[in-house]
C-alpha cells in the first residue's frame, strides 16, 4: 500500500488539525518524535482522581462494551442488553466462536507484511537506497514536518512494514467482532512492550505480534512467557541477543521478573539478575541483523536460536534454585517455567488485569480470587479473565476507568460508525496524541491510569481530534451523520441533541448538561427548529464532552 | 536499554546547529526584575531536568586524579587534562573534569553560575529505571506510599495566590511524576501548537461548549478548565516569532525546543513557579562511546548546548532561576564487554542559576577502588538527592516545611550550595545594555 502524494497531503492536514505541525519536526530517517524517544516515568500509586458529582446515571451495558473492547457500534448496546452481560462477556472470551471473515478477508488483501516472515519482510521491504532516499525527500516536498514521524516515506521500506502493523491494529480495534480479544492483545503488548523503532524490530515486531502475543492472548501464561522470551524482537529489544559468556547483559533478566512476571516486590535479588543474566546467555537471534544496510541473504535470518557457544555453561542459583552446571539452553527454561508459576507472578498479572479491566485501584478482593485463578488453573488466562469478567466488582465499575489516547480515537470512530477505506489517519492520530502503537520506548508499557493521561495536553488532542469526527475530516473515512439521523424525525435542537446523545453515550446527561448543549448549538432554545449546519459542533461536543472520556 | 545512537547521531547531524559559547554570569550585573507575573511567588522560578536512563556521571564528570577510574575504565576512558588535546578533560579543580563536550559549561562553572555535586543521588539500591525514577520523582526512596511527587508537595506547602495554569509546566505529553499532586499541573508540547482547530465559527462554538461541560468538579472538569485557561493564555504569547536573547542558539531538538519554551513562558510572565523537562537516550548498555563514536557524545552535546543556550537567553532573569538536573542513577564503574556500561548508584548533579555558590565540585569524593564500590561495582553515594534538593526548596523557593516535601527524611546535611534568603531587588529601569561576549563555536563534535 504505497501512500500517494495526494493521501500524504491528506494525512498533513489532518495532523496539522489534531494537534498543529510539530514546529521543531525536521526530515529525520527513522527518528522517531522525541516526546516518545524520552524516558517518561510515571508511579505504581494511581494519583486518586474522582468523576464529577454530577455525572448522571450510568449504563452499565455501555461499561461492558467500553470495557471489554473499544466501546459500543451503533447497535452493539442492543445487542448485549438482549443476550445479557454474563453471555456476552462468555462469548467473548471465546473469540474462535465469533465469525471475523470479513476483516480477515480484507487485512489479508490490504496488509500483505501480516502472514510474512523475517525474511521475507527484510527482502520484500529493503532500506531504501540513498537515491531513493533523496526521491522521497523530493516527493514529500523537501519540508516533510511528519517524517520525525516516520510518515509520508512512499517507497515501501521498513517504514510501510510498521505501518501496515499499525494500521491492522487499529482497523481490528474498530472492526472486529472480537473485541476481548483485541483489547488483550493491547493489554499484552504494553505488558512485553517492544519498541519497534530498535534496529531489526522494524520487523521483527510484526512477527511478535502473530507469533507471540496474538497466539497466546487468551492462552497460559507459562506459553506466553516463554514465547516472550524466544521472541526475536524481544531479544533485539532488551539487548538478550548480546548477553554473551563472560560479560553478562542484565537488561532482560531483570525486565522478565520485574515487569513480565513477578513484579519489582516479587521477591528477588540484585544477585538473582546477574546469575539468570547468565542462564539467558547464548539465546540470540540468527544472523545476518536485518538492520543490516546492504542486502544480504535473509532467507535465515531474524529467528530464535540457542547458541551453546556462547552460553554460560558454570552452576547458577537463581531465586533459590540450584543449576548444575552443564545445563544448557534448559538453565533458562527452568527458570521461566518457575517464573511463571510464581505466587508473586500469580498476583502480579491478576492486579495488572484488574486494573486493565475494573478499575484503577484495583479492588484487593478481586485480585486475591483472580490470583487463585491463576494458580488453580496452571495460569490459564481465559479463565482468570472469567473471574474479573463475572465479578460484582466489574458489575460496579461504572465511572471506574478513563479512556487512554488509544481508547477515546477508536471508540470515537466506533460512535459514530466510521467506515474507513484505510486506517492510516487514526494510526497517526494515535501517534500525534502520544500513545502510538509500539512506539513506548521503555519496557514498562503505556500506563494503565486516566490520571496519567488527562492532562491539557491530551485533553486538547482529543477535542480536536473530536472537531475532526464531527466535521467529517478524517482522511478516507466516510462519517455519514445526516444518513445516521434520518429515521429519527429530528425537528428541533431537542430533538436533536436527545438523539445524539442517545448515539453516542446510550444514556441520560444531567438535565444542566443537556442544556448546556442546547444553548451551544441554538440561541432559540430546545424547541427551536434544527440547524444542520449546527450538527457537527453538536457531534463534536458530545465526543469531547467529559460524558465520552470514561471507559 | 534502548540504543538510540543511530538516531541521537543523526538527529545532531540533521541539525547543524553551532553551540553557543556559554556566557558568564557577571558580578556586577544589576539585577532586573521580572515582568510582572499573576501572583508573585515566593522564591525563584524552578527549573528540573531529568536525565531518563541513568546517565553516566562518572564520563560527564570524570575523576581524572582517580588512577582507579582508569583501571576500570579502559575503552570508554576519557584522557587526563592536558593542554592543547581538545580530547582530554576538561580541567575544573585538578581532581575533577568535565567531558570535552560539556566545555560550554566551564565558562558557567568559572562564572560561579554553575555547581556540581559528585557521587549523588538516591540511597535506595534498585537498579531499576523504573523503580529508581519513581523513588527519585516522588522523593521518597523505598516507599511508594505517597502517591505525589516532590515538587507536587512543594506546590502544595506554600500558600501563594497564584492560580495560573502554567505554575508548574511539564513538557511533553504525559506530566513528570515529581509534579503530581494536588497542584494541577500543565503538560505542553509546545506554544505554538496549543489551540483549537478549524473552522473560526465552528471553534468558537466548540470553545463556549466545553467551557459550559468542563465546569464540573471532578478530576476531568478540573483538567479541562485548566487546558481552556492555557489556551487563552497562551493565544496571547506571540508563540511563532520567539528569538531567543543575546544570540542563543537551542539544539534543534526536543530537549532544545522544551528549554525555549520554558524560557518563553518564564519571559511571558505566566506565572510560572516549576518547569520540568526530559532528556532522554542515557541508557548506554553497548557502545557508549567516548568523544564522537556511539551513544552518549552527540547527547552530551545536545545536554550541554541546551543548557547553556537556556543560559544565555535568560541571563537577564538567572537571579530568579535555579536549575538543577538529575538521573535515576548512574552507571557501573566496570565498562562492560559490549563498550557499555551497566545500571550502578551515585551520579553527578548539576546546578545553574544566579543565585548558586557555583564554581565548585561538591560532596564527599568515595573513591573508585574496588573495596569502596557500592553493590555490583558501583559508585558509592555520599550525598542524598534530597540534601541537594531540599537546600532548593528551602534555600531558593522560600518554602522550609521541608517535612512535607520530603517526608521521613529528616537528616539533611546541607552542603551549601546556594544563597540563603530569597531577596529580589527592584527593577532597574534604564539600565546599560549588557554586552555578551560571544565566546567559540565549540561545535557538535
Amino acid at each position: 500500500m504505497d501512500t500517494t502524494r495526494r493521501e500524504f497531503l491528506q494525512d498533513l492536514a489532518f495532523a496539522a488539525a489534531l494537534v498543529g505541525l510539530p514546529s521543531w519536526a525536521t526530515e529525520l530517517d527513522e527518528t522517531p518524535p522525541a516526546e516518545m524517544m524520552s524516558f517518561t516515568s510515571y508511579g505504581t500509586n494511581p494519583w486518586q482522581w474522582k468523576p464529577a458529582s454530577a455525572i448522571g446515571k450510568p449504563n452499565f451495558f455501555v461499561t461492558v462494551l467500553n470495557r471489554l473492547g473499544y466501546g459500543p457500534r451503533p447497535g452493539d448496546v442492543e445487542r448485549v442488553q438482549k443476550i445479557g452481560v454474563d453471555a456476552y462477556v462468555d462469548q467473548q472470551l471465546h473469540p474462535e466462536t465469533i465469525d471475523d471473515s470479513a476483516l480477515e478477508q480484507r487485512l489479508a488483501k490490504d496488509y500483505p507484511t501480516l502472514t510474512m516472515g523475517p525474511g521475507e519482510l527484510r527482502t520484500k521491504y529493503p532500506f531504501p537506497t540513498k537515491d531513493q532516499k533523496q526521491q522521497n525527500k523530493n516527493n514529500n516536498n523537501n519540508q516533510n514536518p511528519l517524517g520525525a514521524l516516520g510518515i509520508g516515506k512512499s517507497q515501501p521500506g521498513p517504514e510501510e512494514v510498521v505501518m501496515q502493523l499499525e494500521q491492522a491494529t487499529v482497523l481490528r480495534a474498530v472492526m472486529s467482532q472480537r473485541q476481548l480479544f483485541e483489547s488483550l492483545v493491547e493489554f499484552w503488548s504494553d505488558h512485553f512492550n517492544i519498541y519497534i523503532r530498535k534496529d531489526d524490530n522494524l520487523y521483527l515486531k510484526t512477527i511478535d505480534d502473530r507469533d507471540v502475543i496474538r497466539k497466546h492472548a487468551l492462552g497460559k501464561f507459562s506459553d506466553l512467557l516463554l514465547a516472550s522470551a524466544q521472541s526475536p524482537a524481544m531479544l533485539t529489544y532488551l539487548d538478550n541477543r548480546e548477553n554473551t559468556k563472560g560479560v553478562a547483559n542484565e537488561n532482560y533478566a531483570r525486565e522478565i521478573m520485574e515487569l513480565h512476571s513477578l513484579g519489582v516486590d516479587g521477591g528477588y535479588t540484585q544477585k538473582d539478575v546477574a546469575e539468570l543474566a547468565r542462564a539467558f546467555t547464548g539465546w540470540q537471534v540468527t544472523p545476518p541483523p536485518l538492520k543490516a544496510k546492504q542486502n544480504l541473504n535473509f532467507t535465515n535470518a531474524g529467528k530464535f536460536i540457542y547458541n551453546a557457544r556462547q552460553h554460560d555453561d558454570g552452576a547458577k542459583t537463581i531465586l533459590g534454585i540450584n543449576l548444575a552446571s552443564g545445563g544448557g539452553m534448559n538453565d533458562a527454561l527452568k527458570i521461566i517455567d518457575a517464573l511463571a508459576h510464581h505466587p508473586s507472578t500469580a498476583k502480579f498479572i491478576a492486579r495488572k488485569l484488574v486494573k486493565r479491566y475494573v478499575s484503577d485501584t484495583p479492588p484487593d478482593a478481586l485480585v486475591e480470587r483472580a490470583a487463585a485463578t491463576f494458580k488453580q488453573t496452571d495460569g490459564d488466562l481465559r479463565a482468570v479473565l472469567g473471574t474479573i469478567l463475572h465479578s460484582d466488582e466489574f458489575n460496579t465499575s461504572n465511572f471506574l476507568k478513563i479512556k487512554r489516547p488509544y481508547d477515546y480515537t477508536i471508540s470515537a470512530a466506533r460512535a459514530v460508525n466510521a467506515q474507513m477505506d484505510d486506517a492510516r489517519a487514526l494510526a497517526i492520530a494515535v501517534r500525534l496524541m502520544g500513545q502510538g502503537l509500539f512506539f513506548h520506548v521503555t519496557p514498562d508499557g503505556y500506563p494503565d491510569l486516566g490520571s496519567a493521561w488527562i492532562n491539557t495536553d491530551g485533553l486538547l488532542g482529543r477535542w480536536n481530534l473530536a472537531m475532526l469526527y464531527g466535521s467529517g475530516k478524517v482522511p478516507r473515512t466516510q462519517i455519514d451523520l445526516s444518513g445516521a439521523m434520518k429515521s429519527a424525525a429530528v425537528k428541533t435542537v431537542g430533538d436533536a441533541v436527545n438523539f445524539w446523545v442517545d448515539y453516542i453515550l446510550h444514556r441520560e446527561i444531567p438535565s444542566d448538561d443537556r442544556a448546556k448543549i442546547i444553548a451551544t448549538i441554538s440561541s432559540g432554545g430546545e424547541g427551536a427548529a434544527f440547524d444542520a449546519t449546527t450538527l457537527s459542533v453538536l457531534v463534536s461536543l458530545i465526543l469531547a464532552s467529559p460524558h465520552f472520556q470514561y471507559r | 536499554m534502548i540504543n538510540t545512537k543511530i538516531s541521537r547521531r543523526d538527529l545532531l547531524k540533521g541539525t547543524g546547529i553551532l553551540a553557543m559559547g556559554a556566557l558568564p554570569w557577571p558580578q556586577w550585573m544589576p539585577r532586573v526584575a521580572l515582568a510582572p507575573r499573576d501572583a508573585p511567588t515566593q522564591g525563584d522560578t524552578l527549573v528540573c531536568i531529568f536525565m531518563r536512563g541513568g546517565a553516566d556521571g562518572l564520563n560527564l564528570v570524570v575523576p581524572h586524579g582517580d588512577k582507579d577510574y582508569y583501571a576500570h575504565r579502559n575503552a570508554l576512558a576519557i584522557a587526563q587534562p592536558k593542554s592543547g588535546n581538545a580530547d582530554a578533560v576538561v580541567d575544573l579543580d585538578g581532581f575533577f573534569g568535565l567531558h570535552p563536550n560539556l566545555k560550554p559549561f566551564k565558562d558557567i562553572f568559572d562564572a560561579h553560575a554553575l555547581a556540581i555535586v559528585h557521587a549523588a543521588g538516591s540511597p535506595d539500591p534498585s537498579h531499576s529505571h523504573f523503580d529508581a525514577m519513581d523513588y527519585m520523582e516522588r522523593g521518597t526512596p523505598g516507599d511508594k506510599a505517597i502517591p505525589t511527587g516532590w515538587i507536587g508537595r512543594h506546590l502544595q506547602a506554600v500558600a501563594t495566590e497564584n492560580q495560573s495554569p502554567f505554575r508548574a509546566v511539564g513538557m511533553g505529553t504525559l506530566l513528570q511524576a515529581s509534579l503530581r499532586g494536588p497542584v494541577s499541573a500543565t503538560a505542553l508540547q509546545s506554544i505554538a501548537d496549543f489551540h483549537l482547530r478549524g473552522d473560526q465559527r465552528q471553534v468558537g462554538k466548540m470553545q463556549t461548549g466545553l467551557a459550559a461541560l468542563y465546569a464540573g468538579d471532578g478530576f476531568i472538569e478540573t483538567e479541562g478548565q485548566q487546558t481552556l485557561q492555557a489556551m487563552r493564555d497562551l493565544a496571547k504569547i506571540a508563540a511563532n516569532n520567539y528569538t531567543p536573547a543575546n544570540g542563543a542558539q537551542y539544539p534543534d531538538t526536543p530537549f532544545g525546543k522544551s528549554l525555549a519554551t520554558i524560557a518563553q513562558l518564564i519571559k511571558s510572565g505566566l506565572g510560572v513557579e516549576v518547569a520540568c523537562a526530559d532528556i532522554g537516550g542515557w541508557d548506554t548498555h553497548v557502545a557508549q562511546g567516548t568523544l564522537s563514536d556511539g551513544q552518549m557524545p552527540a547527547l552530551i552535546s545536545e545536554f550541554a548546548n541546551g543548557l547553556s543556550a537556556f543560559y544565555a537567553d535568560m541571563q537577564d532573569q538567572m537571579n530568579r532561576i535555579t536549575l538543577v538536573t538529575m538521573s535515576e542513577f548512574g552507571r557501573r564503574v566496570q565498562e562492560n564487554s559490549g563498550k557499555g556500561t551497566d545500571h550502578g548508584h551515585g551520579n553527578v548533579m548539576f546546578l545553574m542559576g544566579g543565585n548558586i555558590l557555583g564554581g565548585k565540585v561538591y560532596g564527599d569524593w568515595p573513591g573508585l577502588a574496588n573495596a569502596n564500590l557500592y553493590g555490583p561495582g558501583d559508585l558509592a553515594i555520599t550525598t542524598d538527592f534530597r540534601d541537594v534538593l531540599g537546600e532548593i526548596v528551602k534555600n531558593r523557593l522560600g518554602n522550609s516545611n521541608l517535612a512535607a516535601v520530603f517526608p521521613s527524611y529528616t537528616k539533611f546535611n546541607f552542603h551549601n550550595i546556594t544563597k540563603t534568603g530569597v531577596n529580589f531587588a527592584p527593577s532597574i529601569s534604564g539600565s546599560t545594555p549588557i554586552k555578551i561576549p560571544k565566546l567559540g563555536t565549540a561545535g557538535v563534535r
